[in-house]
């Protein structure tokens, strides 16, 4: 019999409702979610279904409306901006769908971005940038500028932005949104290489063949989790 | 991150978008330039005043001036008495702490010729007390003795000006045969030229300074006897040993005089002081009615600074939501925005320095025959600079605020 792994995150009753002028949106609604360490799991469902919002709140970028969310044993539904910010720095990594990175920056300094925030060394953070510049094979393009370099080698560039800091939780929002497929898979494979070294790893996507690949597939329906099935 | 790091991103900033952050300094580097050209201006305006006022003998010269008989005392009009010699040692021997007396006859000037050469010339007839009571010296030769004065020698000491245009360069002057008034003088003297040697009233030569380089002197006596026939003084003049008792001089003065006039009062005692206070006056309302126009120039400076960043993160909406989606807080925001407002101030206010430098330079060049040449301090020059330092905080905390406050959800949708 094998322990269960740790659980990384955990969401109890979890709704959040926009305001828009007299309007309310629910996003969230009544959400229980438990994602364990070393998990690999895709959050699908269609535009509108909330799934971004539950990757905002699990990734400390948004608060709750109602409800508690604890990341690695600690509450931080109530948790301020500050501290959000501080948890967002040192335990989540953040992928985007557009990539998201500083246009006037090199690769090896938006690695680094999160460090600096940290309040590492400029010494330590440079040998730590680098080492996860090798990890994802930009190492020859450490020092070009994001428009010098792919689609695909951005999206490994920001992905080792987000390693950079070893953070509990890795999210990736539509990760191979913007590239080809054949880049796409690769990308994918880089995630799927990731997830084997031990790393939990959340992607949003409403493409269904990326959903197959992960170990725990999620579906979400008018803010409402409407399958959560082992693949 | 480190204060360092974000005054280098500041520069990167700059540097990136060099035609725009440098009409914004524009407003900037006009308004340092214009309040420290203002402290230069007035300085030099003090400055310039100040040397003019000690040539006038200072602070601690009194004066006996004529004035206008009351009214009430027009009927006893013909009994008044001139100001004259018996009233210098009345005051010499009943007000305790004059320094100098020195009676004086204004001669209205007059024509002087020597060999083939003729000038006009101004000439006092006056007593060895008026190199005292005038802050003078002589240069060449001597002043004007008792033992002239006793005798009425027609000597006379010159200006340095008059030296100058009748006599030919470096030679000497004493002991030459000049006439005044068609009269002989034996001179015996040079006056030291005002303003001092190589100083900067004399190098630059202005107006006031060349004039009163032209005064010479005869002994009183001389004056008397051989020129005006009477014994009336123009003026009476004293120098007091200490200022802080200039008041209580005058008024003993007035006193004396008082008695040994019949108390009549065709005479007035005036002092420097009025003049000195005066001119603080003009000074002070000239340094801030400059001041504010200054501050207006640096306010519309702040006011460029202030735009700009608005529109700078507006350009950056999506680099502050990364920036915070990556674990940027509030504060590390504000202190970017901020660092790039003052880094911006802070070079508009160098270069504004440098400005100034070369503004008041040119204007001193401009105004080099006058007082008013601007003098250049390093105190005004870092006032200013520290001025432009606070207006990038001031003007820069509500842009840096504004990215701050940014939600990064929204700030990372934005397109």
């Amino acid at each position: 019999m094998t322990t269960l792994p740790a659980c990384v995150a955990r969401l109890e009753h979890v709704s959040k409702i926009y305001t828009m002028g007299p309007v309310h949106v629910t996003a969230l609604e009544d959400v229980n979610l438990s994602i364990r360490c070393g998990e690999f799991v895709a959050i699908t469902g269609p535009s509108g279904s909330g799934k971004s919002t539950l990757m905002h709140i699990l990734g400390c970028l948004d608060s709750v409306t109602s409800g508690t969310v604890v990341l690695e044993g600690r509450d931080i539904s109530r948790a301020s901006a500050n501290e959000r910010a501080r948890i967002r720095n040192t335990r989540i990594g953040f992928v985007f769908q557009a990539f998201n990175l500083l246009p006037r920056f090199t690769v090896q300094h938006n690695v680094e971005l999160p460090l600096t925030y940290a309040g590492i060394s400029t010494r330590e953070r440079a040998v730590r940038a680098r080492r996860l510049i090798e990890l994802v094979g930009l190492a020859d393009r450490a020092h070009h500028l994001p428009q010098q370099l792919s689609g695909g080698q951005r999206q490994r560039a920001a992905i080792a932005r987000a390693l950079v800091n070893d953070p509990a939780l890795i999210f990736a929002d539509e990760p191979t949104g913007n590239l080809d497929t054949k880049t796409g898979a690769q990308i994918l494979q880089l995630f799927a290489t990731l997830h084997q070294q031990g790393r939990t790893i959340i992607i949003v996507t409403h493409d269904h063949d990326i959903a197959a690949c992960a170990g725990r597939r999620i579906a979400l329906r008018d803010g409402r989790i409407v399958q959560d099935t082992a693949t | 991150m480190g204060i360092l790091q974000g005054i280098i991103a500041g520069f990167k900033e700059i540097w990136a978008h060099k035609l725009r952050s440098f009409l914004t300094m524009l407003g900037v580097i006009l308004g340092v330039a214009a309040l420290a050209s203002m402290f230069a201006f007035v300085e030099g305006m003090f400055a310039g005043w100040k040397q003019v006022m000690q040539e006038l003998g200072g602070m601690e010269k009194l004066s006996t001036n004529e004035s206008q008989i009351p009214e009430t005392q027009r009927p006893f009009r013909h009994i008044a008495r001139q100001r004259r010699r018996a009233d210098v040692l009345s005051v010499r021997a009943n007000v305790p702490g004059v320094a100098a007396c020195a009676p004086e006859l204004d001669l209205q000037g007059g024509l002087v010729r020597y060999r083939n050469k003729r000038t006009w010339m101004p000439v006092y007839a006056v007593t060895a007390g008026s190199l005292l009571v005038n802050n003078q010296t002589v240069a060449e030769g001597r002043f004007i003795s008792d033992l002239d004065r006793a005798t009425g020698a027609r000597v006379i000491v010159l200006g340095s000006g008059i030296v100058e245009e009748l006599f030919e360069k470096n030679a000497p002057a004493v002991g030459r045969l000049i006439y005044f008034r068609d009269q002989p003088f034996r001179v015996v003297g040079v006056m030291q030229p005002l303003g001092g040697p190589g100083t900067r009233g004399m190098r630059r030569g202005h107006d006031f300074m060349r004039w009163r380089n032209r005064f010479s002197y005869i002994p009183l006596e001389t004056g008397m006897l051989r020129m005006t026939g009477t014994k009336d003084l123009t003026w009476l003049n004293y120098k007091v040993k200490d200022t802080s008792r200039l008041d209580r001089i005058a008024e003993a003065i007035q006193n004396v005089l008082f008695l040994t006039h019949r108390r009549l009062l065709n005479f007035s005692v005036t002092t420097n002081t009025e003049m000195f206070e005066r001119f603080a006056e003009i000074t002070g309302a000239f340094g801030v009615s400059l001041g504010i126009i200054a501050s207006i120039s640096l306010l519309v400076g702040g006011i460029g600074i202030m735009n700009i960043m608005l529109a700078s993160i507006n350009e950056r909406i999506r680099e502050i939501g990364i920036r915070k989606a990556i674990g940027a807080r509030d504060r590390d925001v504000l202190v970017q925005v901020l660092v790039e407002a003052v880094v911006l101030s802070l070079t508009g206010g160098l270069l504004g320095v440098g400005v100034s430098v070369g503004l008041t330079e040119a204007i001193g060049v401009i105004l080099r025959n006058t007082f008013s040449a601007p003098v250049v301090r390093a105190g005004p020059l870092v006032f200013s600079f520290c001025v432009s330092v606070l207006v990038g905080i001031f003007f820069g905390m509500y842009p840096a605020l504004r990215a701050a406050k940014l939600d990064p959800i929204e700030a990372l949708r934005y397109e």
